[in-house]
């Protein structure tokens, strides 16, 4: 596959801003969707931007991701359609989650172009806001090629972070110095050529290096992924991962494959248990914790969309106390994605394994000993 | 507010022996979730029905919970005691104390235990039960059978009757071999005649729409018109097409003189058929089996018309030899022993293979086969005749996405259940026979389409209204993010999505209440009316205690 | 069709409360009709809750038929009268009037709850038919565990009473006052339009030895007694054993035993002898397999890949052009066969020979009865082109009673001689 080089001259954000700009002339995409640094306070925003002269203002890759693109997405395009043709800019976990949540019809796929870029990672949220010109230097450095600290724990085991595990439209790759544009799709291919962006350049090097960092990011996985198994082993081995959980369900809001409008455990009706039933396991046990849905809360979130988790990393951003939640989401996401065979965004065809029923995966069930 | 009546049936000593009653009486009491609990000895005598009915009118319960036996065996009985005196019947729960508790150990600090457990749980869930009313609908008693094969014809003739019509539609290129499956042109006649049947030859299907009791088929006619025909059901009878052997060099099908198909041959007047050769015909191969390996499935059929086929070539024209090539002899039917050895008595040779080849032999043809034994053997023929198995045609597609239908891996229509339910399909109202839903004899096709005219007129009975599953389940609009998760996990084609207002909505008509929609509900729009979220989870706190 | 018949009445008499008696009763009962069922045993459901699991799917038997044995029993237009057989049929179609005659069952239906307490202090043991004699019960019994509905019978000819012993155990141990000895046989007479024969097939003997199943040939066992090991609620709770109460290392499952004798194929034996392959692989570790073949007749979409996924378990397939020889060696059975030109002969600890589908006992007085033909085989014959149909107007037929066939095959017949009754007797 190739691609094309862009030189990148004033740090990275530069270049990307220039590429939007001349994606946004071509004339192919009515609108930009990206971050932008937000004018008072150290956070940043999702600008919708028709005026290629404000792209100045974005900030394509920043430094946190405060809210999820994909949750952004379905903001916008859930209930009257898309009538604008938008060039997404996003992290290849964001256009993951926007992928599994157009399979779920909460976001119209059809006049979005996704692009994504190589993630190096974010950092926590909350850490950056107390003191943002820091981690804006660590981030710069971070861009340029050196730099491991401080990102959240997620990023530092996250092995989507370039295209391999997403299927947006156009990607852009960083190597050393340069910019790598490619086309996925006949669509991206589309815009890039209108924008004049379309090339043959050799990009075996930046494979390379994309090759070499999933090593290192693979590694990382299978450390932290060891580390849940452990810390969820046995009977307590939930309750203490989880025992600060103040049941606030911020890890909910801000997840972009909680689609719900209403969550089931916010629900007075469907799952709050009542007053009487409290005084009365108190009776009869002598004493009992309450309130007591925090536990059912995560198990069921995890069984509505583990299997779309794509790990990253928002829940555990916005916690207010640092329970490791998207690293036992991911953890466990990614064991019932394998058993399914899935991974969550990686192809906009692929149906999920909730709605699809073949009949020899129940044989292969029974002849595995699972009937007995 | 009326309350909870709880009744604890002692089932004689069944219950009373082995469950402590008065403990399970004084928990649930103190619970002070029930209004009353009373004990009795058989509520299911006559004088148990009565003191039930009596005591559930004097208290004015508003819900009642019977622990008793199982609900397989008594939940009816409950059921019409409170319908019989005003109670909704979906506002009583039953407990199965004697099954799931009394039976099961002899422990019986053990089975009380798992009985209070069982019981407070349905106090618990009752208080969350809806007096669920049961509708009906006004349904077309008019049925369109879909299909002027040997099928569509029978089926259309056993269903025409006082009271209903029935519309067949003779489909213009439908799968199988012209002439193939054609009814007897007598029965096509009858039918036409007959004031209750209404015959549309060689028209096309554009949709089918609706449901069980009100479907309706868009249909071009021959003379190009659009048309719109009501009915309450669809039997489909569209028949197949058989293997076709060319492409398969084994056979010389198509590339060598004088190989046909029995087929061919099938309505070949009395004399020689023509066996695609100007030699001399003076010895004939009959080959079974072809397609067997290709298709994974045994047609059943071509065992008995290839017979039939060497007996007409042997009985006008003895002097032929006639051999048939086998690998296994399917005779099915009763008298098709007895057909064989007839046919082995006129002279007709049969040869066991493992293996069969047709390939040119000079200015003939050899059959070259593996026997039993794993020998090599040929013989020299003058022409080959093949018996093909049958296949899935190609309109079982179209049909299948337009009423929601279940495809098998061979293309043929599948049962809602392979042996209590083989005419059916997962849509309702909706019937597949003959050879469109797998290979099929002409007594196969004769008893399903009699088995499809009895589901129907079972099903639609002139004037009588269709009373509607209660247990259903439904979509809260206000929760309903349209995902579609739900339209997706329904086997019954009932849950659709509404794309104006994104949101998923169940048919009552067709919605079976098994709750799979409910359980992918992720955010509880799709609730189960008598298992919502709510009721389950009261249910399971109380049995996890 | 076409034709006017008369409406006449509409209650409809269905003789044999088996796969095809049940089907073809609730066909009729949803349309409105009143049904008599009619059922000679104690239980009904036929031979098919015989099975523990049935193709194509391996399904439960006795849970796929449970909804449907349900529904015969709360259904308000099926009247059940089991212990009842016809005695004698007058009239004609539209216009039926027969006379039915109810073995008295001892022990009242409204009363038993089922408990079984009167098992046990019963003195008689004797052979359980149902259980193909693998096991005893009592003079009065329930055919086995589960059957519906759940009361016991009384075989009073078994039973001490009848032999002038004034023996009150059993209904001693009743604390429901159900059992009454004072119960009598009695006749009724119903009117109906029309009559459904579903009378069902007899699994029989031709082809295996006259002693099988005892003394030296006691591992020699036809279809149901195999299945009936396999039976979770039979004599053995599902294990598969000999005799002497081993497990079987080897077992040979033997095809078309009784198929020149009776000069037609039962067609449903090479499946459930392939069925019985995946029992023996199921229960039997290691255990050999092998199938004596004539001819593999798997018709239909899902039988040869039931039986060639069968086959890829490690059946040993012998195919012969005659069926082979078998006789008891001291424990187990001895099979001679001729195989590619050569006699051999291969020792195996059991030996199941396929059971042919014959007419049910009776069938020949029935058909007198209802003044309908049979064919040469026994089976009742059918009018030409309606196959559910028997050849006098206003009875029909469903089920094996025309010959052998496969269940859903009954199922569809039952729903076709549904739809004659509706046609014939005004809709």
């Amino acid at each position: 596959m190739k691609g094309r080089r862009i030189p990148v001259e004033d740090g990275a954000n530069s270049a990307l801003r220039s590429l939007l700009g001349s994606l946004l002339e071509s004339g192919k995409v009515d609108a930009v969707m990206a971050p932008s640094r937000i004018p008072s306070g150290e956070s940043f925003a999702w600008l919708l931007i028709r005026d290629p002269e404000l792209l100045g203002k974005t900030t394509p890759l920043p430094p946190v991701m405060p809210v999820q693109g994909a949750r952004a997405l379905s903001s916008l395009g859930y209930e009257a359609g898309n009538p604008l043709k938008m060039l997404c800019v996003l992290r290849p976990c964001e256009a993951r989650a926007t992928i599994e949540l157009a399979k779920r019809n909460q976001v119209e796929p059809d006049n979005l172009v996704l692009l994504t870029i190589d993630c190096p990672g974010a950092f926590p949220t909350l850490d950056y806001t107390r003191s943002a010109d820091g981690f804006d230097r660590k981030f710069e450095e971070a861009l340029r090629g050196s730099g491991q600290e401080g990102w959240r724990p997620d990023c530092l085991a996250c092995t989507a972070f370039s295209d391999r595990e997403v299927a947006p439209d156009i990607h852009v790759g960083r190597v050393k110095g340069e910019l790598v544009v490619l086309a996925r799709t006949d669509r991206g291919r589309e815009v890039l050529e209108a924008a004049q962006l379309a090339g043959d350049d050799d990009i075996s090097d930046w494979r390379a290096a994309v090759d070499k960092e999933t090593g290192v990011r693979k590694e990382a996985k299978d450390r932290a992924f060891r580390e849940m198994d452990e810390r969820t082993d046995g009977a307590d081995g939930l309750d203490k991962l989880l025992a600060d959980c103040i049941n606030c369900h911020n890890c909910m809001r801000v997840c972009p494959i909680c689609y719900c409008r209403q969550c089931l455990f916010d629900s007075a009706d469907a799952v709050r248990i009542r007053a009487e039933d409290y005084l009365a396991r108190a009776k009869h046990r002598g004493e009992i914790r309450f309130p007591g849905e925090m536990m059912k809360f995560h198990l069921g979130r995890m069984y509505h969309m583990a299997l779309s988790c794509v790990a990253c990393g928002a829940c555990e951003d916005a916690c207010p106390m640092d329970v490791p939640v998207s690293r036992l989401f991911a953890f466990v996401g990614d064991r019932v994605q394998a058993d399914f065979g899935y991974v969550p965004g990686r192809d906009r065809e692929e149906p999920m394994p909730m709605t699809t029923f073949e009949e020899n995966e129940l044989h292969a069930f029974e002849d595995a000993g699972g009937a007995e | 507010m009326p309350g909870i009546g709880l009744y604890l049936c002692e089932c004689g000593p069944n219950i009373a022996d082995s469950i402590d009653l008065d403990l399970v009486a004084a928990e649930v009491e103190k619970d002070g979730k029930v209004a009353r609990v009373e004990r009795f000895k058989l509520l299911c005598s006559e004088d148990g029905k009565k003191f039930l009915a009596e005591s559930i009118k004097e208290h004015g319960y508003g819900h009642v919970v019977v622990a008793a036996c199982s609900p397989k065996q008594h939940q009816t009985t409950f059921e019409e005691v409170a319908a019989g005196v005003g109670l909704n019947p979906h506002m009583i729960q039953m407990v199965n104390i004697r099954e799931q508790c009394a039976w099961m150990t002899p422990d019986k600090e053990e089975a009380t235990g798992k009985a209070l457990r069982l019981v407070r749980a349905a106090v618990s869930r009752v208080r969350y039960h809806r007096a669920l009313e049961q509708k009906e609908i006004e349904c077309n008693p008019d049925v369109v059978v879909i299909g002027g094969g040997t099928a569509g014809v029978e089926a259309a003739r056993r269903i025409a009757h006082e009271g209903r019509k029935v519309h067949l539609l003779g489909v213009a290129g439908l799968g199988s071999e012209p002439g193939a499956d054609d009814a007897p042109a007598e029965r096509v006649e009858e039918l036409k005649q007959d004031p209750l049947a209404e015959v549309h030859e060689g028209c096309t299907v554009q949709d089918l729409l609706g449901f069980f009791g009100s479907f309706i088929a868009r249909v071009k006619t021959r003379e190009e018109e659009e048309i719109e025909i009501r009915a309450g059901s669809v039997v489909l009878a569209t028949g197949a097409k058989p293997f076709d052997p060319a492409g398969f060099p084994g056979y010389g099908y198509g590339m060598l003189a004088g190989v046909t198909t029995v087929g061919e041959h099938a309505r070949a007047e009395d004399g020689a058929p023509a066996l695609g050769t100007d030699r001399p015909v003076k010895s004939v191969a009959v080959i079974h089996c072809v397609g067997r390996e290709k298709l994974g499935y045994c047609s059943g059929t071509c065992c008995m018309e290839a017979m039939g086929f060497a007996r007409r070539l042997k009985q006008s024209s003895p002097e032929t030899e006639v051999t048939e090539f086998f690998r296994d002899l399917c005779l099915p039917g009763i008298g098709d022993d007895g057909f064989h050895r007839e046919t082995e008595e006129l002279g007709v040779h049969f040869v066991r293979f493992r293996d069969v080849e047709v390939a040119q032999d000079g200015d003939g043809l050899a059959v070259r086969y593996q026997a039993e034994d794993g020998s090599s053997d040929s013989l020299a023929v003058d022409a080959v005749v093949l018996a093909v198995g049958v296949k899935a045609g190609p309109s079982n597609a179209d049909f299948a996405g337009m009423l929601n239908l279940g495809l098998d891996e061979h293309g043929f229509f599948q049962s809602e259940h392979p042996v209590l339910n083989p005419v059916g399909t997962v849509t309702e109202g909706v019937f597949t026979i003959g050879s469109c839903r797998g290979p099929a004899s002409t007594s196969d096709v004769l008893i399903q389409a009699g088995a499809a005219a009895g589901k129907v007129l079972s099903a639609l009975v002139p004037g009588r209204r269709m009373k509607l599953e209660t247990r259903t389940s439904e979509v809260a609009d206000k929760l309903c993010t349209g995902c579609g998760l739900c339209v997706a996990a329904c086997a019954y084609g009932a849950v659709t999505r509404d794309d104006a207002r994104r949101v998923a909505v169940v048919n009552e008509v067709l919605c079976r209440g098994c709750g799979n929609c409910a359980a992918a509900c992720p955010s509880g729009a799709a609730q189960h009316r008598q298992f919502t979220a709510r009721q389950l989870d009261q249910e399971v706190t109380q049995v996890l205690g | 069709m076409g034709e006017q018949q008369p409406a006449g009445r509409s209650d409809v008499l269905v003789i044999g409360a088996g796969l095809a008696g049940v089907e073809a009763s609730l066909t009729l009962a949803n349309a409105g009709r009143k049904v008599y069922l009619v059922e000679r045993q104690p239980h009904f459901g036929g031979n098919v809750i015989k099975s523990e699991e049935v193709f194509p799917n391996m399904e439960c038997a006795t849970c796929m038929i449970a909804p449907k044995q349900s529904d015969v029993i709360e259904n308000r237009n099926v009247e059940l009268l089991t212990l009842t057989d016809v005695k004698e049929v007058r009239g004609e179609a539209g216009a039926f009037e027969v006379t039915l005659r109810r073995s008295a069952r001892y022990v009242s239906l409204e009363n038993c709850i089922g408990c079984g307490a009167c098992f046990e202090p019963c003195p008689v043991s004797t052979g359980n038919g149902f259980e193909e004699g693998m096991s005893q019960r009592k003079a009065i019994y329930v055919a086995s565990a589960g059957v519906l509905p759940n009361a016991p019978a009384i075989a009073m000819g078994e039973c001490l009473r009848s032999k002038g012993d004034d023996c009150t155990a059993c209904r001693d141990a009743c604390m429901f006052d159900a059992i009454d000895y004072e119960d009598k046989d009695e006749e009724l007479t119903i009117e109906v339009g029309a009559i459904v024969v579903a009378t069902g097939y007899r699994l029989g003997d031709a082809g295996l030895p006259e002693e099988h199943g005892k003394g030296e040939l006691k591992n020699m066992l036809g279809a149901f007694e195999f299945e009936r090991l396999r039976a979770s609620n039979g004599p053995t709770e599902g294990e598969i054993r000999t005799r002497d109460g081993e497990a079987p290392k080897s077992v040979a499952f033997i095809h078309c035993a009784g198929r020149e004798e009776l000069g037609y194929c039962s067609q449903v034996c090479c499946r459930y002898l392939a069925k019985f392959a995946r029992y023996a692989f199921d229960k039997l570790d290691g255990v050999e397999v092998y199938e004596f073949v004539r001819e593999e007749s798997v018709p239909g979409k899902e039988a040869q890949r039931f039986v060639e996924a069968t086959l890829k378990k490690g059946v040993k397939l012998v195919r012969t052009a005659a069926p082979p020889k078998v006789s008891g060696n001291g424990a187990g059975v001895k099979v001679e066969y001729r195989a590619n030109g050569k006699s051999e002969s291969v020792n195996v600890d059991m030996a199941v020979l396929a059971s042919t589908i014959e007419p049910a006992e009776g069938a020949a007085d029935l058909a007198g009865l209802l003044g309908i033909e049979t064919d040469r085989f026994g089976f009742f014959r059918t009018d030409g082109t309606e196959p559910a149909s028997a050849t006098r107007a206003g009875v029909f037929i469903a089920g094996c009673g025309t010959g052998p066939k496969d269940m859903p095959t009954v199922v569809l017949q039952a729903q076709a001689a549904a739809a004659g009754v509706l046609k014939l007797t005004g809709n």
